[in-house]
């Protein structure tokens, strides 16, 4: 899926970087799907021991949201884009550093995963836009309930602006069925109390954005076919 | 939430709001710092083609919006959503009542819908006994504080941390600090229970897209994707005129939308959804269009327009009068100036009576709309109908009688400029006020009308048009009241400006007031006779220019005379005033773009001067280099100033319906020309000299405030004079 729009990659690239850092998104260029792995894992592993900790779960809470706190299992990371040979990729990169993978049954984990990993279908450098093509809950839900989202971006997937994205976007949405479009352009955020910018107040605190070279390893199986972690 | 039911009702509620100190530091710090961050995230792009290119595209859709709501609903059935429509507010919650109820519905989890506060639906599904709740962070707060928003955008803008992390600690039942970082952290965490158990989450939509049967929810928080993704149920409540023919569109819309809003080039989330997902998590959705008197709007030749808003709340944003009382006092539902006018179609007549008044025709918000609606004028035309509907007031009867005839207005003049003498002991201000009329006017000094009036002295001058040099520019003077009568001089300094570079003036004595006055009352009728009086006594038959110092006039004759003489069914007069709509040009853009006005003109100056920007100069007509070139011209050292092109308060009638508002702006503008270490303000508008001298008087005696005109006068070389 190459909608290169004008300019070449290396602006296209310089653009994403700039609007990404307006917004406080940390872009990351890795060579490989195992590079990307190994950064999940890292990044994982060096979170804090609660899975919450970031989000909340150290300040006083009326007793039914403290009791909504996910069971201390460890941290979690979910990756429900993967196919099966990545899935138990990424399972064996983390192995080491005591993660619980994730593939599905998301939902309960409402009250939070520490990281997931989730691939963009394209993305637009203008907005600094990932945007992600799933009607299956799991695939939604990763990138909601997790307190660090990081996000797979082929660099052959980025579009220059709306109007170059315009012609890919309709075929998503002219696609018969159901259709859920997500655009991701930052961290979750609200300036709702005295117009200071706060991150996290119900998504993702922090948005990474791994870029890779090629296209083919990333393609996601179909909902269907998936087995259980 | 507005209710008041009469003017002085309304004044306590402004003088309330007026009291809040948090609440006017909130707004003051917003106002100040809302158009640098517009500006940043516009950058390099011109807002100008893209507001025209998304005002646009609402254009081609409202005169279709059935044809839209079938096409829509065709392709969202088709995807497995179920599609309604509701006439108004009662059939919208019955709808979304009796959906809950078919679905065993017991809580529902909501994000942010101006629609749903439209219609009132929480409350409506409380009295169905169901647990509701506000998921996004600002209206869960003003919802546990059983409040309504005071910010389209930012509804609790108007609360502090202090009060946040109380409400807080009587919800957690700990105690919370009033630390913003901190108090985010709670409410994610004691909302999240809340997503993932509620039966039913309800939004509202930013668009609905026919071509492909989509929504789309454009969010920062990201709440709203997990109310469509947790329940079981979605409802997304959307007004009609958010259909859109297709995705392009709303593209046009988006990249306007969150730059106009909040600053930003795009918001962190924007989803788009159709359908509903099958198999173990199966969800089910629905969408309810509700019309409440859109379809109507769109029937109407003038107020479609306000069809075109995308809820940015910018217009509120840069209202002078918004800053000072906010969304509470400002609003019913839909607040700022977008919402004077949305109030009177969506929630009636009384709602919309006495806030309708509440705007001081600045056209800030007109110059900052993103779909460019002409906000200062759909006001003034609901101002119009309430008219209409209701009958003049004595007060304005009385005014309206007077003012269409013109001789009995001037001679009504001319015996108060002696009857006044007692309360000015001939000298150029009110001494003492009628205690009972005036005294909330007291924050400024008001001027005694002058001995004798141009028009007076005007007919014993030697001088006529014919004695001047024929290379001249032949110029038609149109004075306008407030000069012709209290300020004769200013008009004195301006002729002899122009005399300097030869310039012949003519003063058509059977002119009047321009109408404005009559129009910010809503006297629809009476203005349109005095358009027609003065399009018949000002004669353009060897007139280049009709010059005007009052920048109020110069952009009420330019901007209105065309349209009002269009609806008198008289193509001779239609012709008259689009003709002399042309000729017409404010005092500064005169002096320096025809008479070419520049520095060889003056004496050297070393006085420091200070600009205010009228309103309707820089607004009304877009002249904003001139008058400043012309400062400098003078020699004198041009200062400017912060919110140099804010209302100063004045605002016509405006200033003697809401004083306390008027003071307030006045007090800023001043202390912001003194801050500056001008020692002179000079402006293009004897309405706005009025305010700015009257309150120069009594709080800055050291600023001297004056017209342009004078200014000029003042520093012509003598070979020039």
């Amino acid at each position: 899926m190459n909608r290169l729009g004008s300019g070449s990659i290396q602006a296209l690239l310089e653009k994403f970087r700039e609007k990404a850092a307006a917004v406080s998104s940390h872009v990351v260029g890795l060579p490989d799907l195992p590079a990307a792995f190994a950064y999940a894992a890292d990044l994982c592993a060096r979170k804090k021991a609660c899975p919450s900790l970031i989000s909340g779960c150290e300040e006083a809470l009326s007793n039914s949201a403290a009791a909504f706190c996910p069971a201390p299992l460890g941290k979690t990371i979910a990756a429900p884009d993967l196919g099966e040979a990545d899935f138990a990729l990424l399972r064996q990169t983390v192995a080491a550093h005591g993660l619980t993978c994730l593939r599905d049954g998301l939902r309960a984990y409402a009250g939070g995963l520490d990281v997931s990993l989730t691939t963009a279908d394209m993305a637009i450098a203008e907005t600094c836009t990932c945007v992600f093509s799933a009607i299956d809950e799991d695939r939604r839900l990763a990138s909601m309930l997790c307190e660090v989202h990081l996000i797979l971006l082929p660099i052959t997937r980025i579009v220059a602006d709306y109007e170059a994205a315009l012609a890919g976007l309709e075929a998503l949405f002219k696609t018969a069925g159901p259709q859920c479009v997500s655009w991701v352009s930052a961290s979750s955020r609200t300036s709702d109390i005295e117009r200071v910018l706060t991150t996290g107040v119900h998504g993702p605190l922090e948005v990474h954005i791994l870029l890779v070279h090629g296209d083919a390893p990333y393609k996601r199986d179909a909902p269907a076919t998936r087995g259980a972690a | 939430m507005s209710e008041a039911k009469t003017l002085k009702a309304y004044r306590r509620e402004v003088r309330a709001a007026l009291d809040d100190d948090f609440l006017r530091a909130a707004f003051d710090a917003f106002a100040e710092a809302y158009p640098a961050g517009r500006s940043k995230a516009f950058g390099g792009l011109d807002p100008a083609t893209l507001i025209d290119r998304a005002a646009n595209d609402k254009d081609a859709s409202i005169p279709r919006l059935m044809a839209l709501y079938a096409q829509f609903k065709s392709q969202a059935e088709a995807r497995g959503c179920a599609v309604h429509l509701a006439k108004d507010g009662p059939e919208a919650n019955r709808i979304i009542a009796s959906i809950a109820e078919a679905e065993n519905c017991r809580t529902v989890i909501k994000a942010k819908s101006m629609t749903a506060e439209e219609i009132f639906l929480n409350r409506h599904l409380e009295s169905q006994g169901l647990k509701v709740i506000e998921s996004d962070l600002g209206e869960w707060i003003i919802q546990l504080r059983r409040e309504g928003p005071s910010h389209m955008v930012m509804p609790a803008i108007h609360l502090s941390r202090a009060q946040v992390a109380d409400l807080f600690t009587e919800v957690t039942q700990q105690r919370q600090e009033p630390d913003i970082d901190r108090l985010v952290k709670v409410a994610r965490r004691e909302l999240r229970p809340w997503f993932a158990s509620a039966d039913m989450g309800v939004t509202g939509a930013n668009f609905a897209l026919a071509d492909s049967g989509l929504i789309g929810l454009v969010t920062n928080e990201g709440n709203a994707r997990l109310v469509t993704t947790l329940p079981r149920l979605h409802v997304a409540l959307v007004g009609l005129d958010k259909l859109l023919p297709d995705l392009r569109s709303a593209l046009d819309i988006l990249t306007v939308l969150p730059r106009n809003a909040t600053g930003q080039a795009i918001t962190a989330y924007v989803t788009w959804l159709g359908g509903a997902p099958r198999g173990p998590n199966a969800q089910r959705r629905h969408i309810v269009f509700l019309d409440n008197g859109r379809l109507a709007l769109a029937k109407d030749p003038l107020f479609s327009q306000a069809l075109r808003c995308i809820r940015c709340g910018a217009c509120a944003n840069v209202c002078p009068v918004y800053r000072l009382v906010g969304g509470h006092t400002m609003g019913h539902i839909y607040m700022g100036p977008i919402g004077l006018v949305l109030t009177y179609f969506f929630h009636g007549s009384d709602a919309a009576r006495q806030l309708i008044q509440n705007c001081a025709n600045c056209g800030a918000c007109k110059k900052v709309c993103a779909a460019n609606i002409d906000l200062p004028d759909l006001i003034q035309a609901v101002r119009a109908r309430l008219v209409r509907e209701d009958g003049s007031s004595a007060k304005s009867a009385l005014i309206r009688s007077v003012m269409t005839r013109r001789p009995l207005f001037h001679k009504l003049l001319r015996f108060a400029s002696r009857a006044q003498r007692p309360l000015t002991g001939n000298g150029p201000y009110m001494r003492h006020l009628p205690f009972l009329f005036f005294g909330d006017q007291s924050f400024r000094s008001l001027p005694a009308l002058a001995p004798r009036a141009f028009r007076d002295t005007w007919k014993k001058r030697a001088a006529k048009p014919d004695d001047t040099p024929a290379s001249g520019h032949k110029v038609v003077l149109f004075a306008g009241c407030a000069h012709d009568f209290i300020y004769p001089d200013q008009l004195e300094a301006g002729l002899k400006v122009m005399a300097a570079k030869g310039a012949s003036v003519d003063f058509p004595a059977g002119q009047t007031c321009c109408g404005l006055p009559l129009h910010m009352m809503g006297e629809d009728v009476a203005v349109r006779a005095i358009a027609r009086q003065n399009l018949t006594a000002v004669p353009l038959a060897g007139c280049d220019y009709i010059v005007t110092l009052c920048a109020s006039c110069a952009s009420f004759l330019n901007n209105h005379y065309p349209g009002l003489a269009a609806r008198e069914n008289d193509p001779a007069l239609a012709a008259a005033a689009t003709a002399f709509a042309a000729k017409v040009i404010d005092f500064s853009s005169f002096a320096r773009n025809i008479l070419q006005l520049s520095g060889d003109d003056f004496l050297p100056s070393p006085e420091t001067v200070a600009y205010h920007s009228a309103c309707h100069l820089c607004r009304g007509l877009g002249v904003t280099r001139e008058p400043r070139d012309l400062i400098r011209a003078t020699g004198a050292n041009y200062q400017p100033t912060r919110d140099e092109d804010v209302c100063c308060g004045f605002g016509g009638s405006y200033s003697l319906n809401f004083p306390e508002i008027s003071r307030e702006l006045l007090t800023k503008k001043l202390a912001d020309a003194t801050a500056s270490g001008a020692t002179r303000l000079v402006a293009d508008c004897p309405g706005c000299v009025l305010q700015l001298r009257g309150g120069a008087r009594k709080k800055k005696p050291d600023l001297m405030v004056g017209h342009i005109a004078e200014l000029l006068a003042e520093r012509l070389k003598p070979g020039n004079q």
